[in-house]
């Protein structure tokens, strides 16, 4: 069995977001709203340091499909709507979830409101209870009246929801998740269940994103963490796992710290 | 036995009961105490462990499940319980007491068959005293001889829990017809005036809001769907109907109050637990508060036993004057 993980290189990565972009395409995220973030893969910025003397540094976050998940720990169904699939995938059962959100209060990678939380993401999102995903594109109020279509005149006009859907279909989750319950980041299993690799992986213009088996000592990602130090993420505030540390035991991992210097010459 | 047994079912396929797996307690919640269905099932056909099953080659059909589950997991006869009802309601006008029977029964003579009575919940008999004011007769002269027979002592204790709570002249529309010559059966003759008012009510009853279903969602078997158990519906019909003093006696036997301690912090997972809606996001956009609809709740339990800060009572009655609004929980 495999155990999926995924190595992002730093000095690779320009920050572009290309990968949260293409995550939002493959995966038909909506756009964020009421303290949710959509993005199952988002980003932290930090900035330290004083103008003129600063330093800027971009991470890549997603799922880190954890070996402790507590999400899943937290999960009151039965069977659970979120579990690990055989091969390392924090998965999540879009017919099963009640939405109690039990698991993004369980997540240290995730808020039930990211702005009161004052954190830089959430990993896992929710859609609220009797509310409706993708609000945009059924909205009939257009940006400029008379001027540039609706949302929702665009939507009948590419005829789905949203226009832009990649349609795919898994036994777990739907293409487009319903309202009242939790969603996030499966690690493209539609696409690595084919050969293929996660999408954020392939549109990563930089190659910084590694993904693959991490009991294979053979693997990609196995080389590039044998080969490189590496550290990972301990919460949603941009803070490290100490050495020694576990933690929820994260499976995404960062190599080659870097951070962007401006230094008044 | 085993005879009858399969007669019943070769008669009345549409009465096969059918699982909705997620409105069960214990599969909704892991590990929450439910075990009415398996505890009410005479002939063991109910298991619950990783998953809910009904064993459909050991189920007789008594349909004592659907009348006691308190989350409206199975639903044998739902679909025609309001056909049922209004030609009960038709058929008072020209007889003066129309009888329900059994189609398990196919030798005796009654003006509308229905399953198996063991699915005459508390809710459904109330309903049928309301609508049906004329009364009607319930033949349970033939259960003597059926292997269901059993739930001939079910709808007695039912009907008598009915009058004990206030509605003594109402739950007397019900007949129970324990013996067989105690049956009173009328065949139907339509003079010219009758029929045309029978035309007329079946028109209207049929129009009536009675009839009006729940809106169908896509996502039919979605843990996450809101469901109003039928018999929660019946009961709802039947107190939008009432009189004040009525309401009272049913509102306050039949309906719950959910309410909250102080340490509640408004974090909303039991609006997700709930299967039925009775709890959501009141209004407020800043520091929303939680809100509850009387209406709406069954009385699970179910929010008590899943809020992490212990802050949730369900209590049975519900005191206040409108059980259909939402209105922020108590603390
Ligand atoms: S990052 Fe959060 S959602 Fe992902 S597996 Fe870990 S605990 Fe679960
Ligand atoms: S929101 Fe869904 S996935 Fe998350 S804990 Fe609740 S039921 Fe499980
Ligand atoms: S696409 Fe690649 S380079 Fe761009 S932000 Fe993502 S990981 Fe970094
Ligand atoms: S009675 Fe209903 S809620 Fe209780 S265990 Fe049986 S199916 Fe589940
Ligand atoms: S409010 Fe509580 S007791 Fe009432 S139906 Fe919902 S979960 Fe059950």
């Amino acid at each position: 069995m495999p155990k999926y993980g995924m190595v992002i290189d730093l000095q690779k990565c320009v920050g572009c977001g290309a990968c949260a972009i293409a995550c939002k395409t493959e995966n038909n995220t909506q756009d964020r709203a009421d303290g949710q973030r959509f993005n199952w893969a988002d980003f932290v910025y930090k900035e330290e340091g004083k103008f003129p003397n600063v330093k800027f540094a971009a991470m890549p976050v997603l799922c880190n499909h954890c070996t402790d998940a507590p999400c899943v720990k937290a999960c009151p169904v039965k069977p659970k709507a979120m579990f690990k699939t055989p091969d390392g995938i924090t998965m999540h059962n879009d017919e099963r979830c009640i939405g109690c959100q039990r698991c993004q209060k369980a997540c240290p990678y995730s808020s039930t409101d990211v702005d009161k939380d004052k954190a830089a993401y959430s990993v896992l999102s929710f859609n609220a209870h009797g509310g409706t995903t993708h609000p945009f594109y059924k909205d009939e109020k257009e940006l400029i009246k008379d001027c540039t279509a609706s949302g929702a005149q665009v939507a009948k006009v590419a005829g789905d929801m949203p226009p832009h859907r990649t349609l795919y279909k898994h036994p777990e989750y739907e293409s487009v998740r319903r309202s009242g319950i939790t969603e996030k980041c499966i690690f493209c299993e539609h696409r690595v269940k084919n050969g293929e690799q996660p999408y954020c992986v392939v549109s990563c213009p930089a190659k910084a994103r590694i993904f693959g088996d991490l009991s294979d000592p053979g693997s990609d990602v196995s080389k590039a963490l044998k080969a490189h130090n590496s550290v990972q993420l301990k919460n949603n505030k941009g803070e490290l796992l100490k050495a020694g540390e576990k933690g929820t035991k994260p499976n995404v991992y960062y190599i080659r710290s870097y951070k962007a210097e401006a230094k008044k010459v | 036995m085993i005879r009858e047994r399969l007669l019943h079912k070769a008669l009345d396929r549409d009465a096969a009961v059918t699982v909705d797996r997620s409105r069960c307690l214990g599969m909704r919640l892991d590990g929450f105490a439910c075990a009415t269905c398996v505890d009410v099932c005479p002939a063991g056909a109910i298991t619950t462990g990783d998953d809910i099953v009904l064993d459909a080659d050991t189920c007789t059909q008594c349909m004592l499940c659907v009348s006691e589950c308190p989350s409206g997991c199975f639903n044998g006869s739902k679909p025609d319980f309001y056909a049922l009802a209004s030609k009960l309601m038709r058929l008072g006008r020209s007889l003066s007491s129309p009888v329900l029977g059994c189609s398990g029964m196919p030798d005796r003579k009654a003006h509308i068959k229905g399953p198996c009575f063991g699915y005459l919940s508390y809710e459904h008999l109330i309903f049928l005293a309301f609508f049906v004011k004329d009364g009607f007769q319930v033949d349970l002269a033939g259960c003597v001889d059926c292997g269901n027979g059993f739930v001939k002592e079910r709808i007695k204790e039912r009907l008598d829990r009915i009058a004990s709570y206030a509605f003594p002249g109402v739950a007397k529309r019900i007949i129970l017809v324990l013996h067989e010559d105690e049956l009173d059966y009328q065949d139907i003759t339509y003079d010219r005036r009758g029929f045309f008012t029978v035309l007329k009510n079946a028109t209207l009853s049929r129009t009536a809001d009675l009839l009006d279903r729940q809106d169908k969602d896509v996502f039919s078997s979605a843990y996450s769907e809101k469901k109003l158990p039928f018999r929660r519906e019946l009961l709802n019909k039947v107190l939008s109907s009432l009189s004040d003093k009525e309401r009272k006696a049913l509102t306050t036997n039949f309906y719950y109050t959910v309410g909250a301690d102080n340490n509640c912090d408004d974090c909303f997972s039991c609006v997700g637990i709930c299967p039925t809606g009775a709890l959501k996001v009141g209004p407020g956009e800043a520091s929303p508060r939680l809100a509850f609809s009387s209406a709406l709740c069954s009385g699970c339990g179910l929010c008590s036993g899943f809020c992490i800060n212990g802050s949730l009572r369900v209590e049975k009655g519900f005191w206040e004057d409108d059980p259909f609004s939402f209105s922020a929980v108590r603390r």
